[in-house]
């Protein structure tokens, strides 16, 4: 059996377009902190609270947001890294939830996640070839025969040298190891790969390459991509929809020009007002919306909007009512009272 | 609003053909070659290019800080007309507490994390100004004030991991400026931050030159905030200067190809899900420079017989200079290429 033909293999048993899809309904994931003399947790932070989420076929689905965020713990649980303590994940019709062990661990395969630093993510013990190939020798999709011919199909998949195979990761530039992970990624021909802030340690020359490498993949294969990042220029570049995250809630969803266009919630436009652009008379003409003080401790959140604290257009009732997204039209869904009382960043 | 002085002021920083070997078992010349640059009084000068083209070893120059076996083998860099390269180690320890301050992109590496931040930065005070610690204290409060930080009198008893990221950045900022500096260099200072935490730290600069005429080196790959904060641009490629010009001249019209394919390496706003063009190939390492033009393997208009001799700053109108002999000829440069 060699390479190529085991990976035609298994895009027999690929799952049609039709069931490529991810729904979560309120995710919930609560970390203890502070533990006291005998181990007991005093309290506990909701890193994710509340969030329902969708991704379809050949989409992809921006996460932005500040640290603290829980834009990274999401990506954990939407990836089935980690279990939630509240909600769903249904991947292709199937409530992950209530899965054994290893029904779980074969639909894993239909995700997969690239992190943010390629530098940690490779054993430095294991040739290139190897760390691209692993996936499929764990899955039985290859012999170790065959490992060789599957990875060269692999490395050129993402636009690398093939000969890279026989090289070990401190032999590749930053770029390449980025690209090697996406590779290995790739070996179970997943339909969604989690991409968390895949460019964020690399150079502004070498960023643009993964950005073109993802979109060359999504037009060539129909991936889905569900990118976590706190850029908002890369989001903006690649994401057909795009979800702001703020202490652990979406507070805005939906196309990514109309939220980067017209932003409804004063957090977005905060955040989109302190991205710098890069032409410096339309970067002077620029209004910077200020928050207020620092983003108030997670363990202890307000009542009503956790945006209270900071929002310049805070009303009583916001002390009172917890936002939750409404739809404006077009998709577009925003969870804040005042929705509509927001110009668009200037 | 520009904050750019009038060019007809003395630099306050002048490096001049600086040039830093790395002796070893053989000795590697010219990691850093031929680069000049100045900052006048309260002016903000972007050093940018990518990792390993030696913005970061330049600002290490400048504050008299190369790394072990890194020797300046020729240039000088004067700050307020003071040669740097001349000054014993005494005396340059003087000058970076004074004169020259100096801000970094982890605060957490840059801060003592035994020692209370109110002490780190009343130490520089007691050291470089001989105030006692009660005034030296008092001032401390003050600069935390400064530099934004609420309840200063009861922060200057924290130890460093008991405050937020933005905050730290905030204390290095204020220990930086603590003895009133003329210059302050920037690494990077704002790479680690969250973009509104980014965005207020660079107001905060902002409001010191502004206020205390501080003159700001700020070292970046990032050119939102060059566009949003800098005067001037230098553009330093596999360890020499390419580009030198003013930030609105260079974002509108750069003269060398290293700075247009850069320019368009940032992904445009009204042009989603398009490919990017992209800089073919990699910064060559460092000893192992092409003898020619140091960009040309990777450049678009790489193979004309002029690229292959050394090449030569050329100025240009405007107080430019570029280091390209097309574009010291009046060619145009054009894009990189999409890739197909």
């Amino acid at each position: 059996m060699t390479g190529s033909a085991s990976i035609d293999a298994i895009a027999k048993d690929q799952p049609s377009a039709a069931a490529r899809e991810l729904r979560a309904h309120g995710l919930v994931r609560t970390y203890p902190i502070g533990r006291g003399a005998f181990g007991r947790a005093h309290t506990a932070v909701r890193a994710v609270d509340g969030v329902d989420l969708e991704i379809t076929a050949g989409v992809t689905v921006g996460v932005v947001g500040e640290s603290g965020s829980g834009k990274s713990t999401l990506g954990r649980l939407v990836s089935l890294l980690e279990r939630p303590d509240a909600g769903r994940i249904v991947l292709d019709g199937r409530d992950t939830g209530r899965l054994h062990r290893a029904e779980l661990q074969e639909l894993r395969r239909r995700l997969q996640v690239v992190f943010q630093d390629p530098f940690g993510s490779l054993d430095p013990t294991k040739s290139i070839g190897h760390a691209v190939a692993e996936p499929l020798l764990v899955h039985r999709r290859v012999r170790r025969s065959g490992m060789a011919t599957a990875a060269e199909e692999l490395l050129t998949t993402v636009g690398l040298d093939p000969g890279l195979a026989r090289r070990y990761p401190e032999q590749l530039s930053g770029g390449q190891r980025q690209r090697v992970c996406i590779a290995r990624a790739l070996a179970l021909e997943p339909w969604l790969l989690v991409a968390d802030e895949p460019t964020s340690a690399l150079d502004l020359s070498t960023r643009s390459e993964i950005l073109n490498l993802l979109l060359s993949l999504q037009q060539d294969t129909g991936l889905s991509i569900l990118l976590i990042s706190h850029d908002f220029a890369t989001v903006q570049h690649l994401a057909h929809r795009v979800a702001v995250m703020y202490l652990g809630r979406i507070v805005e969803e939906g196309p990514t020009h109309d939220v980067v266009t017209n932003p409804q919630h004063p957090y977005t436009s905060a955040l989109l007002s302190a991205v710098p652009v890069a032409d410096p008379p339309r970067q002077r003409a620029r209004q910077r919306v200020v928050l207020r003080g620092e983003a108030p401790n997670p363990a202890r959140l307000p009542s009503g909007c956790r945006f209270r604290g900071r929002c310049r257009f805070a009303v009583a009732e916001c002390a009172t009512t917890d936002p939750q997204l409404t739809d404006l039209g077009s998709g577009h869904r925003v969870a804040c009272l005042l929705h509509g009382a927001v110009g668009p960043a200037a | 609003m520009s904050l750019a002085p009038p060019p007809s002021r003395e630099p306050l920083l002048a490096v001049s053909d600086l040039a830093i070997d790395l002796a070893g078992e053989t000795v590697q010349r010219g990691l850093i070659h031929d680069v000049s640059f100045t900052v006048a009084p309260g002016e903000s000068v972007a050093l940018i290019g990518e990792s390993g083209c030696g913005k970061t070893m330049t600002g290490m120059a400048v504050l008299g800080l190369l790394p072990r076996g890194f020797t300046v083998s020729s240039g000088s860099i004067r700050l307020g007309g003071r040669d740097l390269l001349a000054c014993s180690e005494r005396e340059l320890r003087s000058v970076r507490g004074r004169s020259l301050g100096a801000i970094f992109q982890e605060p957490m590496s840059s801060l003592d994390p035994t020692m209370r931040v109110g002490d780190q930065i009343a130490e520089a005070r007691r050291l470089h100004l001989g105030e006692s610690r009660k005034v030296a204290r008092a001032r401390a409060e003050e600069l935390l004030d400064r530099v934004g930080i609420a309840d200063a009198a009861r922060r200057l008893d924290s130890y460093p991991h008991e405050l937020s990221g933005g905050m730290q950045q905030r204390v290095m900022i204020a220990s930086a400026i603590a003895c009133d500096p003329d210059l302050v260099l920037a690494d990077e200072p704002t790479t680690a931050l969250d973009v509104t935490i980014q965005a207020e730290i660079l107001e905060l600069l902002r409001e010191l030159r502004r206020e205390q005429g501080i003159a700001v080196l700020l070292v970046t790959h990032d050119l939102g905030v060059v566009a949003d904060f800098c005067d001037r641009v230098v553009v330093m490629y596999a360890g020499t200067v390419v580009e030198r010009a003013g930030v609105d001249e260079l974002f509108a019209d750069p003269a060398h190809p290293y700075t247009r394919a850069l320019l368009d390496a940032v992904p445009q706003t009204g042009h989603p899900r398009t490919l990017l063009p992209v800089i073919q190939g990699r910064v060559p390492v460092a000893g192992r420079f092409p003898a020619g033009c140091r960009f040309e393997p990777r450049c678009p208009h790489g193979g004309d017989e002029r690229c292959l001799a050394p090449q030569h700053e050329t100025a240009l109108p405007g107080a430019r200079s570029v280091r390209c002999a097309r574009a010291a000829a009046g060619e145009p440069v054009t894009r990189p290429a999409v890739p197909a």
